[in-house]
């Protein structure tokens, strides 16, 4: 076989292999992180026009998610009016926050610490305040 | 049509090597961000492995390109 066909051949296959390896490794944690798993606590979140609300198993109202470290926390999340997003950049999670539908996310924080949790979804002219906290207790 | 030697190949070899080095230099290795979560490890992880072989792909490029530019330059007076 020519040499010059040699090359292309393999840049095709190499190329090929290397986005199927990709692709495998994203399915595989995009499946994980968004499988339902065992949860230490669930929390309801609830997003409106411009702050978030927690509500917790007890029934405690809380406008800061408070959690322990290495906890697995389900967000069952929904909104009260326009669709907003969930977004805690630290943990490099986001999910959209959908007026009647209920989305889940889980979030396992490992180090103590508070953690701005934004809304990442322009929904009205207060978008810019709407902002709590994530506390990390150990 | 010009055939390459083998200091040709050498050379290539090099510019890639050196351009890998440089992308995973300027990148950190992949380790964006310090991670709070075990999502955000797994996160990482990945982004990580995407990162380092989008480097390999991009270095063999960019340096095949590089020593194409220099090798079969005009070199004037033919």
């Amino acid at each position: 076989m020519e040499k010059s066909r040699m090359v292309e051949i393999t840049t095709i296959a190499g190329a090929i292999i290397l986005f199927a390896v990709i692709a495998v490794s994203s399915w595989a944690v995009l499946t994980e992180l968004e499988e339902d798993r065992p949860a230490d606590i669930t929390v309801k979140v609830v997003g409106q026009q411009f702050a978030w609300q927690f509500i917790y198993p007890d029934g405690t109202v809380d406008a800061v998610l408070r959690v322990k470290a290495g906890q697995t926390v389900r967000l069952e999340m929904t909104s009260r009016d326009v669709i907003h997003s969930f977004y805690i950049n630290d943990f490099g999670v986001k999910k959209d926050v959908v007026p009647g539908r209920t989305n889940v996310l889980y979030i396992t924080p490992l180090v103590p610490g508070k953690y701005l949790i934004q809304c990442a979804e322009f929904c009205g002219q207060g978008h810019y305040s709407m902002f709590t906290w994530l506390e990390v207790t150990p | 049509m010009t055939k390459l030697a083998a200091r040709d190949y050498a050379v290539f070899a090099l510019i890639v090597a050196a351009l890998f080095v440089f992308l995973l230099v300027v990148g950190n290795f992949g380790n964006l961000l310090q991670p709070f979560s075990v999502e955000a490890i797994r996160i990482n992880t990945l982004y990580q492995f995407i990162y380092i072989s989008g480097s390999a792909v991009g270095a063999l490029f960019g340096g095949a390109l590089i020593f194409i530019v220099y090798k079969f330059r005009e070199k004037g007076g033919k």
